[in-house]
């Protein structure tokens, strides 16, 4: 297939402010390298959106609630669904690796970098949370201050050269390590075969939300947190149930544009899947995805109520209704885009 | 979520530039973004999780002044970690930090270490030091 990267000018680089930083940040990254692509479209071809409970690993006291996929699984999966290619690396030496990008901002390519939120000044310091997977697009230097182009910014925003040595260095769970990335081969988009990239896409998604074997992953996960706050009525701890509580919302509405974001994103991608392709199945799904969008945000709404003291944490009936209808309303999502007939 | 659903009612200034883009449909059924200011649920969880830390700052403030507990406790929870995240960050064990909360084995700590736990919070040595709570 035919490269058809165009390496835009530092200053002319688009700056694309969007939902989430890793969909948005190669979404901007590759439209800007001369392939349009929105956000969307990136989250429902690279299949990631999730549900996924873990409670083993636990963040502040309560366990890991996702509705993404790990982090970089976008830029991979770029990769391997549509082609492009990414020069990607890591770093063990902290030197070299600042090195290595001031040796590319000189050629003038652009650079998408995996840092640490925890120590990016540019960020107020309550925002400033413990997450090591952000990304953040470096567009040069100036100063002992680069240029950055972040996507959760409406604005380039500026970030000292120790700083971000810092936060491309960070320890903990998800430590970038220095990782970097630029796109080296991008395909001809009227080239590509779009039918089998989404149908493989949304293929990959409805597996492994409706999989009935982990209790940890899928609609299935749901289910076992639905079984989790009914036992909770009875705890007499209140506190910690209001705690938990509170959690479900930061990881649903706070941390990286949430759940209730990434389902309306994932209806918007079946919406330009359906203007692509016409299979009317996409746009039914489509909007039975921001319904269940719209009750998630219910559900987020019930759930400030029992946090802020409103409503008592013994009786959770209202919560647990409206959980068990997200559930059902995503079931028949994915149900719907099960039974689609790709030819 | 329609366009004049986008919550715009965010009490919080703390939030700086951070924006919030929201995907919401138009009269026609298309899929726009648009922006957002923040929402009331989301002040509520940071909120929550402030005060939360904040009880935990005020614990560690009563046990250093019983002597119970080095100041590293205290700026553990300012700085909002938990221990498990504390140690993750840091690169060192569990065990290590939490010896580190007794009092009479943090008075002992040489420089080099404390420039370590200064370091990560990026304050000054001797503030870590000298925190009389």
């Amino acid at each position: 297939m035919k490269n058809i990267l165009v390496k835009p000018k530092l200053s002319e680089f688009k700056h694309r402010p969007s939902g989430h930083c890793e969909t948005g940040g190669t979404a901007s990254m590759i439209s800007n390298h001369g392939m349009e692509l929105s956000e969307a479209m990136v989250l429902g071809i690279t299949s990631g959106i999730t549900f996924f409970y873990f409670p083993l690993v636990k963040i502040w006291n309560n366990p890991l609630i996702s509705y993404r996929m790990a982090p970089r699984s976008m830029i991979k999966g770029l990769q391997k669904r549509l082609g492009i290619r990414f020069d990607m690396r890591e770093f063990k030496d902290q030197k070299e690796a600042m090195e290595d990008l001031d040796r590319l901002l000189e050629q003038g390519q652009a650079v998408g970098c995996t840092a640490g939120i925890s120590a990016l000044p540019y960020f107020t310091p309550e925002m400033r949370i413990y997450f090591n997977a952000h990304t953040v697009i470096i567009l040069g230097k100036e100063n002992d201050e680069y240029i950055c182009s972040d996507p959760v910014f409406d604005h380039i925003t500026r970030c000292p050269v120790k700083d971000l040595q810092r936060a491309r260095f960070v320890k903990g769970a998800n430590a970038p390590n220095g990782f970097r990335w630029y796109p080296v081969f991008i395909p001809d988009p009227a080239a590509i075969d779009w039918k089998p990239v989404i149908r493989k896409a949304v293929k990959s998604t409805v597996g492994m939300m409706l999989q009935p074997m982990f209790p940890f992953v899928g609609i299935k996960a749901i289910h076992v947190v639905i079984n989790k706050i009914k036992k909770m009525q009875k705890n007499p701890d209140k506190k910690m149930v209001k705690n938990f509580l509170n959690h479900i919302i930061l990881f649903q509405e706070e941390v990286g544009t949430g759940g209730g974001g990434f389902r309306f994103m994932y209806a918007a991608f079946l919406k330009e899947a359906y203007d692509m392709l016409k299979i009317p199945e996409l746009e039914q799904a489509s909007k039975k995805m921001l319904e269940t969008g719209d009750i998630m945000r219910n559900f987020a709404v019930a759930l400030a109520k029992v946090v802020r003291g409103k409503q008592d944490p013994s009786d959770l009936s209202e919560i647990i209704g409206l959980m068990r209808e997200w559930a059902k309303s995503e079931t028949e999502v994915y149900i719907i885009l099960k039974k689609i007939r790709w030819k | 979520m329609k366009i004049h659903e986008v919550p715009q009612d965010s009490q919080r200034l703390k939030r700086g530039d951070t924006t919030y883009i929201n995907y919401a449909v138009d009269e026609h059924g298309n899929f726009v973004q648009v922006w957002s200011k923040g929402w009331e649920v989301q002040d509520t969880a940071m909120d929550n999780l402030e005060k939360m830390f904040h009880d935990l700052e005020q614990e560690a403030l009563e046990k250093i002044k019983s002597d119970e507990a080095s100041p590293l406790e205290y700026f553990m929870h300012h700085f909002q970690l938990d221990l498990p995240l504390f140690a993750a960050q840091m690169g060192v064990s569990r065990r290590r930090i939490k010896k580190h909360f007794r009092p009479d084995v943090f008075n002992k700590l040489d420089d080099k270490t404390l420039r370590e736990y200064a370091n990560f919070f990026q304050i000054d040595v001797d503030t870590i030091k000298n925190f009389k709570g």
